[in-house]
């Protein structure tokens, strides 16, 4: 019975799936987000999902920071998704840093692959300052990122340090956590 | 492990609005689409995020975009949806690669010309080892086999492999990697049953002994009907059984400990009729033992040692063979601008080859023991960070087959951003005498190939990759390889280095993906080879025609895979091989069609279709007329099921 009801749910799946796609081949247009488009809405959504600790900031209106170490490779994405948005009243405004040296206090660092060789040095760097580190790499090293980017099946699936947040004093909410994989240092992923 | 519950399920709606989204905005094109898509995007919960489908072309260049090197990678997803039964088949999509089937069991694996069952320049190595067959000098792919679900990615690298690699890397490596243990937790059983597949039974089994160990233990079997011959009754039906485990460890802090096993035996050439001889037999197993340290951040060393074990038997000889190798590597950060990547590697391989024919042919000494020492050094040096990179390396070997060698190599790689590399490679490679070539006497005083050393190559490359568009990617590799020293028989049976020559080819692979749910593969590669002899050869031209005809000159491929549902998979391939000179075959083009179906969660049927244009079609020959009797490829059908839980 349940076999019948998947057929007949892919049935129709598969119709509207040809739908689509008729669809969409005939405007030849580009149908699907970039990967780093949703991956900037992901970076601002992490905005409301992580609680930083007061003095994580200098001043009641200073800014909440967005960093991106390394090439970019959101292109306009990250800029079009803060644009005009503020955090808890804080104007949202976005970073970039070429190399570690460039590196300023930040809340969110995106460290791109292109300077996958200084990420060791980089996460300890960050451990305890209160950054939520996020990368879409296995870091390698004895320290991960706080949040990874999983590719899976199409799909931004995130892996989610348990450990490395409360190093860096992060609160991570269960809204966040619960479609997410959780893993802590000791437990491999 | 903290699994998704929603991994394979699709929630909603949300796929179909953003698509549907994007195709308003692509017909509005006053609007930047980027801006609508983002706001759409914001809107979306993040159960809701994590279910949006993107393009994965992207995904591809994570590693290899700035590689310095021709580098292909078949992953294990790619692996599951060809239903391939066998790593050849694989490598049939990989541009610059030839792939030929001799028989039913038998396959021409080669890279960049000089195709044929004993080709030999070509290294293959599996989790670091090497299943380079030293008596031949080639892969014996007919006894390789691999519980393909369980393997994460195989690299197919052309052109000499350079520092990292060992010996005989000459035109190509191919790097076939399993996946760490804790990546194949639970069970899966898999039943395949077909026309020419016979059947492949396939079992694994993953679990978890404590929170920090993970290990998996597995096992296959498999049985491959003949192939088809109008001259004689075909003997190259096959059976395979095999059975392994993989268990890998770490502190979560700076130690990993692998280790890995595995037992087979395959009987290729069955002969129905005892009388006739016996059959074809190749047994073996092997440990390989695995230890990452970090000694601190950027700063790793590691070790590993293997056990292999190999007997053959076949109506010609037999041979037993024991190798021990011991691989030593250190790669440390030197400031903010050098990567160096240093080791040594040992290896000792003592076999005992006995001939059938004793007196009349043999491989003497009939017991030997073999040594093999290489040193290296490489460094990376980015001259701008993150743009322009050099890699320079030198690696010295040792062999008892071809005393010293000094293989020097050269990268450079610029990247004027993440998706864009221009690379250009010079190296050399050498290609170390067989056993068989070194030691192979006639009527017991006669020896053909003690004159004979290695063969050298100079590798010239140059290519280009780029994402064009979210969904559009291609990588373009050229290359020039001038050889030296190669093999020519002389009149009277003697070995000598007497041929030269170069090869030059253009390598294309595109990736398009129209839709997030159908993506496009087509992989193009041009060969030429021109070859001559050295004025002191007494060989003939008609020895170079021969095997510059080895490789065909065109060859192209292109496979769509197509997503018909969430659970339904659709592809079809269709294959073009030019034809083969020196073997008088002709041109074939073949179509695969592939059909899946994610019936429940955990539990997957398939039904595939092979060489479905013709009911059957010659694809490649021995080199050496004696070595057997090649088969024509068949028209076949197989359907299976898998089960996870």
């Amino acid at each position: 019975m349940a076999v019948l009801t998947a057929t007949t749910s892919s049935v129709w799946g598969l119709i509207r799936r040809l739908t689509l796609i008729l669809l969409a081949v005939s405007t030849l247009g580009a149908t699907a987000p970039q990967e780093y488009q949703v991956k900037a809405v992901f970076l601002f959504n992490f905005t409301h999902f992580v609680d930083w600790p007061a003095d994580s900031f200098e001043s009641a209106d200073s800014p909440f920071v967005i960093g991106v170490l390394g090439q970019d490779p959101f292109g306009s994405a990250l800029d079009d998704v803060v644009r005009g948005e503020r955090v808890n009243g804080r104007p949202l405004v976005v970073q970039r840093y070429e190399t570690l040296a460039d590196l300023k206090p930040c809340h969110i660092l995106f460290i791109d692959r292109s300077v996958r060789g200084d990420v060791t040095r980089t996460l300890d760097t960050l451990a305890s300052r209160h950054t939520l580190t996020v990368t879409d790499f296995e870091p390698g090293g004895a320290r991960n990122s706080i949040i990874r980017f999983l590719n899976e099946d199409k799909k931004i699936r995130l892996r989610i340090n348990v450990d490395s947040a409360r190093e860096a004093g992060l609160t991570i909410s269960s809204k966040l956590l619960r479609p997410s994989q959780v893993v802590g240092n000791r437990g491999a992923g | 492990m903290t699994r998704n519950p929603q991994r394979r399920r699709r929630v909603g709606g949300a796929p179909v609005t953003v698509l549907l989204l994007g195709c308003c905005t692509a017909a509005t094109p006053a609007f930047g689409n980027t801006e609508l898509s983002t706001r759409s995007l914001k809107q979306l919960s993040v159960e809701e995020l994590m279910n949006v489908e993107v393009y994965s072309a992207s995904r591809h260049l994570e590693t290899n975009q700035a590689s310095p090197s021709a580098i292909f990678v078949i992953t294990n997803d790619d692996i599951r949806r060809s239903q391939a039964t066998s790593v050849p088949e694989l490598l049939r999509l990989v541009p610059g690669v030839q792939v030929g089937r001799v028989d039913a069991n038998k396959w021409a694996v080669s890279m960049r010309g000089f195709n044929s069952r004993e080709a030999n320049k070509l290294l293959v190595l599996v989790d670091g080892r090497s299943i380079y067959d030293p008596l031949f000098s080639g892969t014996l792919w007919e006894s390789q086999d691999f519980m393909l679900e369980d393997v994460d990615r195989i690299e197919v690298i052309r052109g000499p492999g350079g520092t990292l690699w060992g010996a005989n890397a000459f035109n190509g490596i191919i790097n076939i990697v399993t996946r760490d243990a804790s990546e194949t937790q639970g069970a899966l059983a898999s039943l395949r049953v077909g026309t020419e597949e016979e059947y492949t039974v396939a079992a694994r089994y993953g679990f978890k002994p404590t929170e920090r160990q993970s290990l998996r233990i597995y096992g296959k079997g498999l049985e491959r009907d003949t192939g088809r011959s109008d001259v004689a009754t075909p003997h190259d039906g096959s059976r395979m059984r095999r059975g392994g485990f993989r268990w890998d460890w770490n502190d979560g802090q700076r130690d990993q400990l692998r280790l890995s096993g595995d037992v087979f035996k395959a009987t290729t050439g069955i002969r129905e009729d005892p009388s006739l001889a016996h059959d074809v037999v190749h047994k073996g197993h092997h440990l390989i033992a695995r230890w990452d340290h970090a000694l601190a951040a950027d700063n790793t060393v590691l070790a590993q040692f293997y056990y292999d074990h190999v007997d053959f038997e076949s109506i010609g000889y037999t041979q037993a063979r024991d190798t021990y190798n011991l691989d030593l590597q250190h790669s440390v950060r030197l400031g903010s601008r050098h990567l160096l990547v240093w080791g040594a590697g040992l290896r000792e391989m003592r076999d005992e080859t006995q001939s059938a024919l004793a007196g009349l042919v043999d491989i003497l000494p009939n017991h030997r023991k073999d040594n093999i020492t290489n040193v290296f050094a490489q460094d990376t040096y980015s001259i701008v960070p993150s743009k322009l990179n050099l890699t320079l390396g030198l690696k010295y070997e040792r062999t008892d087959y071809a005393e010293h060698e000094w293989l020097p190599n050269v990268r450079l790689a610029w990247t004027p951003d993440t998706d864009e590399t221009w690379w250009a490679a010079f190296g050399e490679a050498t290609r170390v005498p067989s056993r068989i070539e070194s030691d192979i006497t006639f009527f017991g005083f006669l020896r053909v190939g003690d004159d004979f050393r290695a063969e050298h190559v100079r590798a010239y490359e140059l290519g280009h990759r780029r994402l064009v568009a979210p969904g559009l990617w291609y990588d373009v590799a050229l290359f020039y390889n001038d050889y030296e020293d190669l093999r020519t028989t002389e009149q009277g049976g003697q070995f000598a280095n007497f041929m030269y020559g170069n090869s030059a080819g253009a390598e294309l692979a595109v990736r398009w993906e129209p839709l997030p749910d159908w993506r496009l593969d087509l992989a193009y590669t041009y060969l030429t080879t021109g070859l001559a002899l050295d004025p002191r050869s007494t060989s003939s031209r008609g020895q170079l025609n021969y095997i510059e005809g080895f490789g065909a000159r065109n060859q192209a491929s292109l496979r769509s895979m197509l997503d018909l549902s969430s659970s339904i998979q659709f592809d079809a391939t269709v294959r073009y091989v030019g034809r083969l000179p020196s073997l008088g075959y002709p041109s074939y083009t073949e179509l695969d069609l592939n059909l899946s179906w994610n019936i429940r969660d955990g539990v997957d049927l398939s039904l595939a279709g092979r060489n479905l244009l013709h009911s059957h079609h010659p694809e490649q020959n021995f080199a050496f007329a004696a070595s057997g009797m090649p088969t024509e490829t068949e028209r076949g059908v197989y359907g299976g099921v898998t089960w996870q839980f």
